[in-house]
């Protein structure tokens, strides 16, 4: 069930069996059709005849798989909504009130109080490192070059390739400081409530100014690559249109009430338990993202150990990069077709920077 | 498949691919059961409710039941094969090498046997 286009992958779900059982059955039928070549003409044309059928069972087993992966989005994305019910309390707020309007009430509030919390301030940007590089050739790649959030640590990373079909990929972190009261850092709670509803957020222009101070421009092709707040920054630059933009690829990021335009290709991955992609609703076919052409990726990694102290495991980046590592192992075409466009076979050599963001 | 030297050789290359193809189709009747043992699962009780539930247990329920009559047919062909196999290894066994007592038609290029 794709109303506006949009579709969801669940990689460990009902759906992924179906899938997997029918290519089997296809790779024994192409298997079968080898060895019936070489029989008499009346065995071969029996066996061939048969083997059709076979294969058209195998086609509706595909088409089966396909409605019941579809299907089950609005179903998924339930589930975890209820789960957040008993995990964070403002996530219950901001699903029952809706991103904006949660967020746009802390802000009146916190405005009309003069409460010295969630107020945006100027930001400076400058670059820590480069380096030569490889463009990314595979999701876990990817995923795997997003910067971890860390005190000091650099925020964004901007890969450039040139050739024939220049690129550059912008890799934006996920939040660094969760205080709701600013201090030096651009990548906290401040930017989050402010670019969930839509607003003036620092991480976000701390991200344009690290990708003009890269020197892309406004025509240069751009790839979007985010965790988290980074996810949530990359679909609003995206929204922006200030730069051509024609992927966006989150993890773990709360971008499902943004409304990325329609030319841009969005790949939202996000773990059931993840409770952060709820905080601005949930993964509903038809009803997420902007991007007629988004796919959403659906993995549970309930059972997965957590490492001590970590409070949100299912958020955890480096988690991604293993559900990342799924991706590239997986057979199905729309993660295929996703994973396609976004990473390359051949290696192509450039330059890898990283950009430092911070308040005042 | 072809260019064998002689007819014994060539029904000996006949009975091996006519059990090559049978082993091959227990395969995919294998694959098969595999596959209606995945189609008979009933759906997560989470996962869907309504018309969408019911149509998809339907179309399963179908599939699964051609898939069964599929490998009932794959088993028929499969046995066929074995025993022609077996008759083309035993003539191969009695006919003295080189003798042509028939003629194949098809893509073989008329050696006989």
């Amino acid at each position: 069930v794709t109303t506006s286009g949009a579709s969801t992958v669940d990689l460990d779900g009902f759906a992924a069996q179906i899938f997997e059982s029918a290519g089997r059955l296809d790779q024994g039928c192409w298997s079968a059709r080898g060895a019936a070549l070489a029989l008499p003409d009346a065995e071969r044309q029996a066996t061939q005849s048969l083997l059709e059928a076979v294969a058209a069972a195998q086609a509706r087993m595909t088409a089966l798989a396909g409605a019941a992966r579809d299907t089950s989005v609005a179903f998924t994305g339930t589930e975890r909504s209820l789960e957040s019910f008993a995990v964070d309390l403002l996530g219950i707020v901001v699903w029952l009130l809706g991103p904006s309007t949660a967020t746009t009430l802390a802000l009146a509030v916190t405005s009309a109080t003069r409460a010295p919390v969630l107020n945006e301030t100027a930001v400076s940007v400058h670059p820590t490192a480069s380096k030569l590089t490889q463009e990314p050739r595979s999701m876990e790649e990817l995923i795997g070059r997003i910067p971890r959030a860390g005190v000091g640590n650099a925020q964004v990373r901007i890969e450039h390739y040139g050739g024939d079909e220049p690129v550059y990929y912008v890799f934006v972190g996920g939040t660094i400081d969760t205080n709701i009261d600013p201090t030096s850092e651009a990548f906290d709670m401040s930017s989050n409530v402010n670019a969930i509803a839509g607003l003036d957020a620092a991480s976000q222009r701390a991200t344009i100014e690290a990708m003009r101070e890269a020197g892309i421009t406004a025509s240069d092709h751009v790839i979007l690559v985010g965790h988290s707040q980074g996810g949530l920054i990359a679909a609003r630059i995206a929204q922006s249109e200030q730069f051509h933009v024609t992927d966006v690829v989150t993890v773990g990021a709360p971008i499902h009430a943004v409304p990325v335009p329609a030319g841009v290709r969005v790949v939202a991955i996000e773990h059931n338990e993840d409770i952060i992609p709820s905080l601005s609703g949930v993964a509903v076919a038809g009803a997420t993202l902007g991007a007629a052409s988004s796919l959403t990726v659906m993995r549970s990694v309930k059972g997965m150990p957590a490492e001590p102290g970590d409070t949100l495991p299912a958020h955890n980046l480096s988690r991604y990069v293993d559900t990342a590592r799924s991706i590239d192992r997986s057979a199905d075409p729309a993660l295929r077709a996703a994973a396609a466009r976004v990473t390359v076979r051949e290696e192509r050599s450039g330059t890898a920077s990283w950009w430092r963001a911070d308040r005042g | 498949v072809g260019g064998y030297g002689d007819a014994a050789g060539h029904a000996a290359g006949y009975s091996a691919a006519l059990s090559q193809a049978a082993n091959m189709l227990e395969v995919v009747r294998d694959q098969l059961q595999s596959a209606i043992s995945v189609l008979e699962q009933p759906p997560p009780p989470t996962l869907w409710w309504g018309s969408a539930r019911r149509e998809y247990e339907t179309a399963a329920r179908e599939l699964a039941s051609t898939m069964h009559g599929l490998r009932s047919a794959l088993a028929g062909e499969a046995q066929r094969q074995r025993e022609s196999a077996a008759a083309m290894a035993a003539a191969d066994a009695v006919a003295p090498v080189g003798a042509t007592t028939a003629v194949i038609p098809g893509d073989f290029g008329g050696v006989g046997w």
